[in-house]
């Protein structure tokens, strides 16, 4: 097969503008100028945006939207419709231009007049709620691969589940060069490709330019072979060619494999010059000879009726298609279930089992490490939320996010819960946040706190959309021992507490554990982080009525006397804090002891719970890891115990004596501040 | 000597210590024993008595949990940093066996691995380093290899495939793969998760390819021969047998991370036929082991009298780049951009600024490498710097492609490799893409220059996906990294000072991508962001009553938030904070006087509050971010999001209220 740049070339190059432009005009040609105007109008509009997707996809996605894509335009939420994921998200205009011309509500023509200006929908990238049919936030590229994969996967697994007479939908991706390039997208393709997501296609922007310039220049790597390589079906087609792609779209309707559709476009066409596309503004000079080129004589943001009507018409192809869904779901026998788990919803009972588990830890206060903890609160979620899906980037055993019964999805299986989702953090965290995108589905997954910093950029856009994702992340401080300074994280849970909507929780035993997973279970608009130790914990606590973790930080153990000062610690250093407290009531010091598993929520407490809480009275803050952050629960005058530097190759015990985390330390410096 | 008995002796090195220690990873050093035996013995170019040879080939292993490999061929080839009771002493405190390899390269660690995918890349900024200074100082002087030895998970992160993505397309030639390619990770079998064609993964980005029996040491042998002699950078996969030698276990998941136990370990020594003591090697196989290590002693011979031989001008300058000394006068432009700067007192583009700088220390420093991921328009480091490209290796910019993760790691692998000083530039939310590296750059205190542009909703239309609010936060909570912030051009070219004579680690340095109003008047004299927080606005018409803190672009709105309290009558001063990190090293005077403990303190910093607490204490006030940003033109999000000197006035107003 010959090489990208031999095949650019030879034979098969890239079109032409010119030739494009010369092609004779079909019906599709025009709607899809239809997109073209609308985005250079609204390019035009805002003096800033990305013309050269929109301009050089809007033939292929004509194509895909007015022939294959699954949609009603009277219902964007609709269940079982096509997910239309724009990955290169700063070609945004294509997206909002189809949404608007297929008569989307909420998309009309101000929006686009409005492009990137506060309050419009039409931001700058595709931002996931600002529209009902935006599916997902993207921008940073490589992250709507990631997703898509995710959707794509949930897709089967609710076929599994629920059949195909509910569940029968494709993930449809616009990609571009950029996507193709970031390592995410590299991770999420070889998982793809491995599961068989046959129903997932990805059409990419074959332009061979990108911000810096020709892609030649930092990319000579064949790109299909590449897919091919991974497990997938890959095709090269013309990309101004409707007919040519509307071929290649049919033959991934027929694909046992992931489809990659390379889309050979002229950036920007048909704006003139080549660098137009990226980002660069057209003056209004260049607006003019661009419609000119088309043949586009009508007044800006203006689509004559014949061709909006046929735009409109397109949006509502599948609505026949959704009114047999509709009929079909409401004899369907799991019709209530499907409903439940599309909207969210927990089921009835789903606490029952946690409870259960609570009272019996209260009673046996077993001494555990919290990814134990966390294993056996799982072991009783997971039979009760069939919605409940787990998986773990290699480390299965270490995170132990494997509950028995659950299944695995392999390659052409996926009635299974569990997905191993190999040595790829990043496409994994995208992978959740598609699954939640998708609906009907709760995802987590694990690894440990330190490869946290590898999917930072999907968690952040977890935060951004406020999903539903439980990330299990354990081997939480320097008591992983021995794995050393690598694997220890110190500035991970700083740098995630600081992530907007993120609630982190970071439980101190069994029971806390138990609690801070309920927390995450029921929180329906953002993302939780539930971190978890290595090494065991005692239990601390005896009472399972309320959920005490559900404010944020409690009063573990109040002072007895007069309160001289508090010692706030989270996780595994609780405990430490409990010991601190025995040893400074011997001296005659009394001491409180504060567990603060989620500082979030905490936060979210009013001004008075607060203050009773932390006191006012000297506060010691213990934990293993840096200050960063702490002074907000100290106060001026308090004390930190944890971190300063990175960790050390050791025994557990050995480096929380080396790194001066002790009961003694924490005493001293009490004693220290009191005198 | 016959190969197998050395790499027996890597074996049940690692056995035992593992053993010893009560867990670690036998998998990789009896599964890659073969393999490494080959390349140490037969290839590798070093001198264990002079580790940090400038001219050594380098051995990364990049799958770190491995981490006995490395010491046992460390050891075994006569590094005198790693000895038998260190050894003994794995996994234990104060062992130079740490858990996983820590750069170390006078014990001849280059590297610190052990978050899969870091080493390979590191590996490939060394050989883009070697590549460079190759043509820079010639073949005679700089003409090494890098070898790392892979494992599954490396390939599978996708930073595994941004590297060879663009080490292929850079046609770094004497970069070499050995993949222990055992088809196991720690869930279990590879296809569990993995059907890759992984030959063909590097076939199609121009690498050389061969597959080999991993545990015939010979065949091995002639691959890397061949390996070498082809200019492309080559992948030898190795078919091998996880945890080879342990009889219960060899070849199944349980030897990734088995933890050992005599029966065990005893039933290896009948296996191999290898009927020694813990910890012992035979003689003949220890003579032979460091026989290998001496073997390129008249490689090394050969340089020195090469080096000796240079002209004294040539001599000196090796000597500079391999101390890492920049060369004398660098800091002449910087000081006579400030001065400029101070005297055209105008508003300038952020990330402009650091540009013109480096444009100019470019010049003065040759060994300067800069590059960027697909944002060189954005970001401008390149301007007169030609491209570094396949066919051109003397190029001192780097295009990455949209590989963020991978330019991190290859800065990484550069600054370890020695000689240049290498900056990567891409905008401040895209750091979030080599977080993993820039961890690791600060652990191992590596000195490199990470640009961040475009660094708060400043940079308008883009969205709240293309705006940081978070990442302040997160960078400076990373131990070992100055975060610089600087508020207009003569703070920019501070903060660049800063960084480049830092040596003790890695610089994040924060641009704005808006124009930077000048905030700074007075003499170019001191280099004032070098304590951290100065007061750059001292109060006036009495005793100060407030201090408003701020960084980067939001100093000039609490300048003008000053302006209005002081016209007032409130004496009011600004403190611009271009680095907490120096300043958390003032002594306690100096930072008490600055923040102005006692008066009403007021932070500003177009980012979320987390940290900010330290320096206003319980009843400060904060002006800033409290979620993600949005969708609209620069100043109107300004104002929607209340980052105002209205704003920072009345925070001030409603405190002076509560005071009286
Ligand atoms: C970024 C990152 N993710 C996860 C891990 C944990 N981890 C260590 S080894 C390993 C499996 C690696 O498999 P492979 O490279 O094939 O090594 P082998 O099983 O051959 O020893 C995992 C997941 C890690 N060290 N770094």
């Amino acid at each position: 097969m010959a090489s990208l740049a031999e095949r650019r070339a030879g034979g098969s190059r890239l079109p032409e503008q010119t030739e494009i432009l010369a092609r004779p005009v079909p019906g599709e040609r025009r709607m899809a100028d239809a997109v073209r105007a609308l985005a250079i109008d609204a390019v035009q509009a805002a003096q800033s945006g990305h013309p050269g997707m929109p301009l050089g996809m809007a033939d292929a996605a004509t194509a895909l939207w007015t022939r294959f894509l699954k949609f009603d335009a009277a219902d964007p939420r609709w269940p079982d419709r096509d997910r239309f994921v724009l990955s290169a998200g700063h070609g945004s205009l294509l997206l909002y231009a189809l949404l608007h011309l297929t008569g989307h509500d909420g998309m009309e023509i101000d929006a686009l007049q409005r492009f990137r200006r506060l309050h419009s929908p039409a931001a700058g990238h595709p931002e996931y709620g600002e529209h009902p049919a935006i599916e997902a936030t993207t921008g940073p590229l490589g992250q709507g691969i990631g997703a898509a994969v995710g959707m794509a996967l949930a897709e089967r697994m609710l076929a599994a589940r629920f059949g195909k007479s509910l569940v029968d939908h494709r993930t449809w991706v616009v990609a571009s060069d950029g996507d193709l390039m970031e390592g995410i997208s590299h991770e999420a393709a070889s998982l793809a490709g491995h599961l068989r997501l046959d129903k997932l296609a990805v059409l990419y922007d074959d332009n061979g330019i990108s911000v810096d310039g020709e892609i030649s220049r930092v990319c000579s790597e064949d790109v299909l072979r590449r897919f091919a390589a991974y497990g997938w079906a890959v095709k090269q087609v013309d990309g101004h060619d409707p007919t040519a792609v509307a071929a290649a779209l049919s033959s991934a309707l027929r694909s046992r494999k992931p489809s990659l559709i390379a889309c050979r476009t002229s950036l920007g066409c048909p704006a003139a010059g080549d660098s137009v596309g990226q980002g660069v503004r057209m003056g209004p000079a260049e607006v003019l000879r661009a419609k000119q080129a088309l043949g586009w004589p009508h007044p800006p943001f203006t689509v004559p009726e014949t061709l909006a009507e046929r735009w409109r018409q397109a949006g509502s192809r599948a609505a026949g298609t959704r009114r047999a869904w509709l009929r079909r779901i409401a004899r369907h026998p799991q019709r209530a279930e499907f409903e439940r788990v599309t909207a969210g919803r927990l089921p009835e009972s789903w606490h029952e089992a946690v409870a259960v588990l609570k009272s019996r830890i209260a009673e046996t206060r077993p001494r555990l490490a919290s990814r134990q903890s966390s294993h056996e609160t799982l072991t009783a979620l997971v039979p009760a939320m069939p919605e409940l899906v787990g998986g773990s980037a290699d480390l299965t055993s270490s995170t132990l996010t494997f509950v028995k019964g659950m299944g695995a999805v392999a390659p052409g299986s996926y009635g299974g819960r569990y997905v191993h989702y190999g040595i790829r953090e990043h496409a994994m965290a995208g992978a959740l946040n598609g699954m939640a995108l998708h609906g009907g589905l709760i995802p987590y997954a694990g690894t440990f706190v330190a490869f946290s910093d590898y999917m930072r950029p999907a968690l952040r856009l977890a935060a951004q959309m406020r999903l539903r994702v439980i990330y299990v992340l354990t081997h939480d401080s320097i008591g992983l021992g021995e794995d050393g300074s690598t694997h220890q994280p110190i500035e991970h849970l700083a740098g995630l507490r600081a992530i907007p909507g993120v609630h982190l929780f970071r439980p101190a035993d069994a029971l806390e554990t138990a609690e801070c997973w309920e927390l995450a279970i029921r929180r329906a608009d953002g993302p939780s982080l539930i971190v978890l130790s290595r090494q065991p914990l005692p239990a601390l606590r005896s009472d399972c009525g309320e959920n005490r973790c559900a404010r944020g930080g409690y009063v573990l153990a109040e002072a007895e006397g007069p309160r001289q000062a508090t010692l706030i610690a989270t996780g595994s250093e609780v405990a430490l804090a409990i010991a601190a407290r025995e040893r400074l009531a011997a001296e005659g010091i009394a001491a409180a002891v504060v567990s603060l598993p989620c500082w979030e929520l905490f936060a979210l407490q009013d001004e008075a719970y607060r203050m009773r809480v932390l006191g006012g009275v000297m506060r010691i803050g213990i934990e293993a890891a840096c200050d960063f952050g702490w002074e907000r629960w100290l106060g001026e005058g308090g004390c930190f115990i944890g971190m300063s530097g990175y960790g050390a190759s050791a025994p557990c015990e050995e480096l929380y004596r080396h790194f001066g985390l002790t009961a003694e330390a924490v005493a001293l410096a009490v004693r220290r501040r009191m005198h | 000597m016959d190969l197998r008995l050395m790499a027996d002796a890597i074996r049940f090195l690692s056995m035992d210590a593992i053993k010893h220690a009560g867990e670690g990873h036998p998998g990789t050093p009896l599964g890659a024993a073969d393999i490494c035996t080959a390349l140490f013995a037969r290839h590798l170019k070093c001198n264990p008595q002079d580790p940090s040879w400038f001219d050594r080939d380098r051995f990364v292993l990049s799958n770190g949990h491995g981490s006995m490999l490395i010491y046992a061929l460390l050891h075994l080839s006569g590094y005198e940093g790693i000895t038998l009771e260190d050894i003994r002493r794995f996994r234990q405190l104060g062992s130079h066996c740490e858990g996983h390899p820590e750069y170390h390269p006078d014990r001849g660690i280059e590297v610190t691995t052990g978050p899969l995918g870091q080493g390979i890349a590191n590996a490939a900024g060394m050989a883009l380093a070697e590549a460079f200074l190759n043509r820079m100082l010639g073949a005679d002087i700089v003409d090494h290899h890098a070898y790392a030895l892979v494992g599954d998970g490396c390939l599978q992160e996708g930073l595994g495939q941004e590297v060879i993505s663009l080490a292929g397309h850079l046609r770094l030639g004497k970069l070499v793969f050995l993949w222990d390619d055992n088809r196991m990770t720690d869930d279990g079998p590879i296809d569990l998760a993995l059907s890759d064609d992984m030959p063909a993964r590097f076939r199609l980005s121009n690498w050389h390819v061969q597959e080999v029996d991993g545990h015939d040491a010979d065949a091995v042998d002639t691959a890397l021969r061949l390996a070498r002699e082809d200019p492309r950078p080559s992948m030898i996969a190795c078919r091998t047998i996880i945890g080879r030698g342990l009889p219960q276990i060899e070849g199944t998941r349980a030897a990734h991370s088995a933890r050992l136990d005599r029966e065990q370990t005893d039933a290896a020594r009948a296996y191999l036929n290898w009927p020694h003591p813990p910890f012992e090697i035979p003689e003949p196989v220890c003579a032979a082991w460091r026989e290998a290590g001496r073997r390129s002693l008249p490689d090394y011979q050969a340089w020195q009298a090469r080096v000796a031989a240079l002209p004294v001008e040539k001599r000196r300058e090796l000597d500079r780049l391999r101390e890492g000394r920049l060369p004398e006068g660098w800091r002449d432009a910087l000081h006579a951009f400030k001065r400029r700067a101070l005297e055209a007192r105008k508003a300038e583009y952020g990330i402009k600024l650091s540009a013109d700088i480096i444009d100019m220390l470019a010049e003065a420093i040759p060994e300067l490498l800069s590059g960027a991921p697909d944002l060189e328009g954005a970001t401008q480091h390149k301007r007169r710097l030609a491209p570094f490209t396949a066919t051109d290796h003397s190029g001192r910019y780097v295009h990455y492609g949209i590989r963020e993760h991978a330019m991190g790691a290859m800065l990484n692998g550069m600054a370890a490799h020695g000689g240049v000083v290498p900056i990567g530039v891409t905008y401040l939310v895209f750091s979030d893409y080599m977080r993993p590296t820039l961890r690791l750059t600060a652990m191992m205190g590596l000195r490199v220059s990470f640009v961040f542009s475009h660094d708060s909703i400043g940079i308008g239309r883009n969205g709240p996906t293309h705006q940081p609010v978070e990442y302040l936060a997160a960078l400076r909570a990373i131990p070992n990294m100055l975060v610089l912030r600087p508020a207009d051009a003569v703070e920019a070219a501070e903060c660049w000072e800063i960084a480049l004579e830092h040596r003790a680690g890695p610089c994040s340095l924060i641009f704005a991508r808006q124009p930077l109003p000048p905030v700074r008047s007075g003499n170019a004299g001191e280099n004032l962001s070098g304590r951290g927080a100065y007061v750059l606005a001292e109060a006036e018409g009495g005793a100060r009553r407030a201090t408003i803190l701020a960084t980067g672009s939001e100093v000039a709105i609490a300048l003008q938030a000053r302006a209005r309290l002081q016209s007032d009558g409130v004496p009011t001063a600004v403190v611009s904070m271009p680095c907490w990190e120096l300043f958390e090293q003032q002594d306690g005077a100096y930072r008490g006087a600055v923040i102005g403990e006692g008066t009403i303190r007021v932070g500003v910093e177009a980012a979320v509050r987390l940290g900010w607490d330290r320096y206003i204490g319980g009843d400060g006030g904060f002006v800033g971010m409290t979620g993600f940003g949005a969708s609209g033109p620069e100043d109107e999000l300004f104002a929607h999001f209340g980052i105002t000197p209205e704003r920072v006035e009345a925070a001030v107003r409603e405190r002076l209220q509560g005071n009286t």
